[in-house]
């Protein structure tokens, strides 16, 4: 099969056969045929009178031995997942909150406040006084306010009750799905979910759909804190692929997801006597840092860091040969990198107390002296890098241009230059005359499942033709920069006319100097919230909720559980949202359709599982019809 | 005769067989032990794929086989229950029955130079593979208890899976 | 009553008795056979070089056949009869020709009577062992797999073994240049010496056995004894004016008929047309044999059975530790495609667009036989091409068409 789309990654793989190296796709490939008790959700773990599985043919067992039947077997199966995935958003949210807690109270000196603005409009919306407050009372009070989610309490999470519309919020109400802690939830999960406990499909979706909102909370969250320490992302020129790395330099990837460790690389990196440091090391070019992942979208859209590549791809920056450091803080990292870096010179350094690889080098963070930990890693690269062998260096002449970082705000505020005094005017008003079909936020990562980037390359060019408005995050972000759509060159290959229009309009009277780019990059998976906050401010400003709109939401190359929550909470927040690889629910008919079909009764939202991208985008583009003919928009 | 047969549409690719055969042919012939037993037990049958596709991929101890046909030392035999089967101390590694075996179902021994392949588990009523399968994509015929007259149209039902 | 004759008892002699009696049980079966009985596994006399002990006897219930312990000297078949060396007549309805090969022996200055060996027969074999016995060195002529077979066997019995070649490579035509390499540096490793583009121009001899060898190159080795192993004949002298269409071995057509009627030939004595060239070999193989040997019998107790063909290259061995299997074409020449491998192991592929043609799988050989029923079949193999090449095509990508009948 090929592995793909990306020759980059293609070149990087011929690289790794040349080496005797193997990569994710020839480990995929060992695995195959993948067991499919586990393909479609039909075994069971939890408890040690298993492992059951349930045969999906009528003459094999039909329950496990506690009695759970497939429906049960599933349903437990997603909420374990959803809860794994909120608890890896609600574990980097709370890293934000105690840091940000550590600089109200002046325990860091590395840190600081970056956004003002930012912290102030955040408190005032979760009930923090500001008026008369100093800046570290005010970051100490959201800080609190953001430590107090974790737990549980007598109220729903504020970064979910505060953040949506209050349509959302009867429904959930009425529901019973508003979580009230994010810990709380992801343990209430693991609890109903256990041996004995809830065996109701129905009421165990629900409470999935719960967690997925502590989800959601927690992505809130991260990102309002982000923003609030390192700054609101705005427009920035990049580049992206392999071919950002550098011969001449000491080139080291960041790559994991929380910004609070890359942010510090980044200011270090800047430094006089690292840079020269690197230079009498033998780099004429100094320090070249590039991101992977979503580290790489935090950087990309906060200081143009470039990015090399994508999560499935992740090997093929060693690979090149010229990869000297790689320094990692948790989530989506392959093991695999330490067994490649076994025949290569790149160090992969972890920093995470929890999130340690064997054969790595371990330097551990810690929030107190994070520049002085930024500045060992960097030492540690430019060391690695006076052993890299010339002769290996294989850097593939692949870079795309890219503009990037449109956070809610810098939307609102390109908007705001078309009309200050209602912003969200222009965009509404194309909407609704059909120049703008719909949106679309593309989301989520790239699998060995599909070749790599397939989907969203046959996505984009078709949805962009029917002039819908695509907003990326994640790994989307990685997959459309690489191939060029996030410039604003791609606006002229690819928009229909009426998307072609205002994507001009806006960019030009925004100073950017051209068109907007096809794409619109709003930042990391954590960033999601960023598109549902401009969803909730059309829905609000037109006195309707989410899930008439005509936006939808895909994953057309989805990997992780963390993937699995978002698609949860972006359904529950009524999007029809798309995921292009079958989950291990297939084995239950109930749990299948009641997420592909009668949850829309419920939440307006629904799941389109569709491998094929073709096919996927003719149900999202039905699904964009269908709300603008119920909004009596021009079809 | 009986004979096992094979349903892909039925296969999960669970690799429950494989593991069963492995274990079958460890020394004790528990899963824990086998996991132990070094070197480790090796598995005769392989849980393949194609396009949409499953199965497990196993000796058919065929009425003309190839292999014993080309073995060269005499150590491929067929026994009394017609289960093509190994004098072990007979083989010299020659590696003809792999050439002749069209389904590659013959593979050489880890760490002995010998040949490995099913033996049927002949010791067993029901083979170990066939035991060990929770959907019956494996099942076992017996194929001589099918009137002549219906035998064709019976073995094609059940590679249809509807028996 | 029908009277068939077998002259002949290697494994095409063997199975076409076996295949006659089992389709004709009344039916009178005589063999002649100038080895004693009972017959063997005729691979694996090499092994007897140093351990004269190992069982290679194939086993043979009751054939039910009468034996004549002789040697067919000629064939009559306008009277229907074999005449044995011994002046005997044999009277036959239906004949079978399965007297195999017999060596070749090149024209080497000197050579002397004593220390000088073929090996075609248990007894050679057993012969090499005792006769080595006295000796220090040994050079083997020819580094063909059975040279080669015999190079292990003698220096496993602890002699200086120096094999002597004349074309550029040993195992030339089983393997491709690469794959040869490593066996000979693999074999080298291990001391066995290897001399190739060289054919042997003397021999100096003392107390009539061999002492040196002097090469074309003018280099001279040491040798006590030698083998001579530079292949084999069909063995046909014997039946030279019966009339019989013979060229480089008695010409059958897939019935396995010879050009006389109820005159069947089988085995390593007969030549047919390669599978994917057309041009005419000679097998060499045990699995060709048997299956003529059926294929004949078959067809002599008055069935019908066809010869479906073979390769002309198709091997499996394992030569210093070193597993090999080859089959079809496995050089390229013009419109033919190379595709090599060498991770995990080496492995050659030759294709003619998608349809295989030839492999080379060295160390790594675990279903070849599956890619060796492709290139007979000569199917295309489209987007399985790919999954051949790196290794993971197996029998579920066939499993469709397989079912269909
Ligand atoms: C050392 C060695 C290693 C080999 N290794 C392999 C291997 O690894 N794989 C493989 O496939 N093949 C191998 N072969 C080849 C294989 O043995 C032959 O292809 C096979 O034995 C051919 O069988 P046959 O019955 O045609 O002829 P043979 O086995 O040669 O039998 C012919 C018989 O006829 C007898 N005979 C000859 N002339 C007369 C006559 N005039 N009257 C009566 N009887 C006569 C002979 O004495 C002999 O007993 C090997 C051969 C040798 C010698
Ligand atoms: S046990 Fe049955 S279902 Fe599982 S892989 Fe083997 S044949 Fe397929």
């Amino acid at each position: 099969m090929e592995r793909s789309m990306d020759r980059g990654t293609n070149l990087a793989i011929e690289n790794a056969k040349a080496l005797g190296l193997s990569t994710v796709w020839d480990r995929y490939e060992a695995q195959l045929p993948q067991c499919g008790f586990g393909e479609t959700g039909l075994c069971c773990r939890n408890c040690m009178q298993g492992p059951c599985r349930i045969s999906p043919f009528e003459d094999g067992p039909q329950r496990g031995v506690c009695g759970a039947d497939a429906d049960v077997m599933v349903a437990r199966g997603l909420m374990r997942a959803v809860a794994a995935g909120t608890a890896s958003h609600g574990g980097h949210a709370k890293h934000m909150a105690h840091t940000l807690l550590m600089v109200a109270k002046g325990q860091t000196g590395d840190y600081r406040i970056t956004d003002t603005e930012k912290l102030k409009a955040v408190a005032e919306r979760i009930g923090v006084e500001v008026n008369g407050a100093s800046i570290e009372d005010i970051a100490r009070g959201v800080a609190l306010k953001a430590l107090e989610e974790f737990s549980e309490k007598d109220s729903p999470l504020i970064w979910a009750g505060t953040t949506i519309t209050q349509g959302r919020i009867e429904r959930f109400s009425k529901l019973g799905v508003i979580p009230t802690g994010i810990d709380s939830v992801v343990s209430e999960s693991m609890h109903r979910s256990t041996y004995g406990v809830d065996a109701d499909p129905v009421n165990l979706l629900l409470g999935t759909i719960k967690c997925a909102l502590a989800d959601y909370a927690s992505c809130h969250l991260a990102t309002d804190l982000a923003d609030i320490l390192f700054g609101t992302p705005s427009p920035v020129k990049t580049a992206a692929n392999l071919g950002v790395l550098k011969t001449e330099a000491v080139n080291i990837a960041l790559h994991g997801h929380n910004p609070l460790l890359s942010e510090m690389i980044v200011q270090a990196a800047g430094s006089d006597d690292l840079k020269i440091m690197a230079r009498e090391a033998g780099a004429s070019e100094g320090i070249n840092l590039v991101g992977v992942c979503c580290t790489g979208n935090e950087v990309m859209m906060r200081h143009g860091i470039p990015m090399a590549t994508s999560s499935v791809s992740q090997e093929s920056i060693l690979l090149t040969g010229a990869l000297d450091a790689i320094v990692v803080d948790y989530q989506c990292i392959m093991p695999a990198l330490s067994s490649i870096a076994e025949c290569l010179h790149t160090e992969i350094i972890t920093t995470m107390p929890i999130a340690k690889i064997s054969g790595a080098m371990h330097i551990e963070f810690d929030e107190a002296h994070a520049l002085e930990k930024a500045r060992e890693i960097i030492k540690a690269g430019i060391e690695a890098f006076k052993k890299r062998d010339p002769s290996r260096v294989k850097i593939p002449d692949i870079s795309s241009p890219a503009v990037v970082g449109f956070s809610a705000e810098a939307i609102i505020n390109a908007l705001s230059t078309i009309n200050s005094e209602d912003p969200l005017k222009p965009l509404i008003d194309n909407i609704v005359e059909g120049n703008i079909y719909g949106v679309c936020l593309f989301a989520g990562c790239n699998t060995v499942k599909i070749p790599q980037d397939r989907n969203y390359i046959a996505m984009i060019k078709e949805l962009a033709k029917r002039n819908v408005l695509i907003l990326a995050t994640g790994c989307a972000s990685g997959a459309f920069a690489r191939h060029g759509f996030m410039s604003p060159e791609a606006v002229d290959g690819y928009a229909g006319e009426g998307l072609k229009t205002i994507l001009k309009a806006i960019g030009e009277s925004a100073g950017l100097g051209g068109p907007l780019p096809l794409v619109l990059h709003m930042g990391s998976c954590v960033d999601n919230t960023r598109a549902a906050d401009v969803a909730v401010a059309i829905a609000n400003k037109l006195g309707t909720d989410i899930d008439r709109l005509p936006v939808v939401a895909s994953a057309p190359e989805p990997v992780t559980e963390k993937a699995l929550a978002i698609g949860t909470w972006a359904v529950a927040a009524g999007l029809p949202t798309h995921v292009g690889v079958v989950p291990p629910v297939t084995g239950s008919r109930t749990v299948t359709e009641v997420l592909t079909s009668s949850v829309k009764e419920l939440l307006g939202g629904w799941f389109i599982v569709e491998p094929d991208p073709m096919k996927a985008v003719e149900a999202l583009y039905q699904a964009l019809t269908e709300r603008r003919k119920a909004l009596g928009l021009k079809l | 005769m009986d004979q096992v047969f094979v349903r892909p549409e039925r296969c999960m690719g669970c690799r429950s067989c494989e593991i069963a055969c492995a274990v079958q042919h460890s020394k004790d012939k528990t899963l824990l032990s086998a996991i132990m037993q070094s070197p480790s037990p090796q598995k005769r049958l392989f849980v393949e794929w194609a396009d949409g596709l499953k199965m497990p991929v196993l000796c058919r101890h065929c009425e003309d086989a190839p292999c014993m046909n080309a073995c060269i030392s005499g150590c491929l035999y067929r026994d009394e229950k017609g289960f093509i089967r190994r004098r072990k101390e007979r083989c010299i590694g020659c590696w003809s029955c792999i050439m002749a075996c069209p389904f590659g179902v013959i593979v050489r021994d880890r760490h002995k130079r010998i040949a490995v392949k099913c033996d049927r588990c002949h010791k067993l009523d029901v083979p170990a593979c066939v035991n060990a399968c929770p959907t019956k994509a494996l099942i076992l015929v017996d194929v001589d208890k099918i009137p002549g007259d219906r035998r064709k149209s019976v073995l094609l039902s059940i590679n249809n899976g509807e028996a | 009553m029908m009277r068939y004759v077998i002259v002949g008892y290697g494994i095409a002699g063997v199975s076409a008795v076996r295949e006659i009696k089992h389709q004709d049980p009344e039916g009178r079966v005589v063999v002649i056979t100038p080895e004693p009985l009972p017959p063997y596994y005729r691979p694996l006399i090499t092994l007897l070089i140093h351990s004269p002990e190992t069982p290679i006897e194939l086993d043979e219930e009751d054939a039910g056949a009468e034996f004549f312990t002789d040697r067919a000297v000629a064939l009559r078949p306008e009277e229907k009869v074999v005449v044995l060396a011994s002046g005997r007549k044999v009277h036959y309805d239906r004949l079978l020709i399965a007297t195999g090969g017999v060596p070749y022996i090149p024209p080497v200055e000197d050579l002397p009577s004593q220390g000088v060996f073929t090996i075609r027969n248990r007894e050679d074999a057993l012969a090499i062992g005792r006769y080595s016995e006295r000796c220090k060195s040994a050079a083997v002529i020819g580094g063909g797999l059975v040279g080669i077979k015999t190079a292990e066997a003698l220096q496993k019995r602890g002699l200086e073994v120096n094999v002597v070649e004349t074309m550029e490579e040993i195992l030339h035509g089983r393997l491709d240049k690469k794959g040869t390499g490593i066996i000979r540096h693999r074999l080298e490793e291990m001391g066995i010496k290897i001399y190739t583009t060289q054919t042997v121009n003397r021999v100096i001899t003392r107390e009539g056995a061999p002492r040196e060898l002097i090469l074309s190159s003018g280099k001279r080795i040491e040798a006590d004894m030698i083998v001579i192993a530079t292949g084999i004949r069909a063995s046909i002298e014997w039946m030279s004016d019966s009339g019989i269409k013979v060229s480089r071995g008695i010409v059958v057509d897939e019935y396995m008929r010879t050009t006389i009627e109820d005159i069947y030939a089988a085995g390593d004595v007969v030549e047919f047309p390669d599978l994917l060239t057309g041009s005419s070999l000679v097998s060499g193989l045990w699995i060709n044999a048997l299956q003529m040997g059926r294929v004949a019998g078959s067809n002599m107790a008055g069935g019908s059975s066809r010869y479906p063909g073979a390769l002309s290259v198709m091997n499996a061995a394992e030569i210093v530790d070193i597993p090999f299997i080859s089959a079809g074409i496995i050089e390229p020449s013009n419109g033919l495609e190379l595709i090599e491998r060498q991770r995990p192991a080496y492995r050659r592929f030759i294709f003619e667009d998608d349809v295989l043609r030839g492999i080379v799988f060295l160390e790594n050989v675990e279903r070849a036989g599956l890619y060796i029923n492709l290139i007979r079949s000569g199917r295309r193999l489209g987007r399985l091409k790919e999954k051949a090449i790196e290794g993971v095509l197996s029998y579920a990508d066939l499993w469709g068409q397989d079912s269909r009948h």
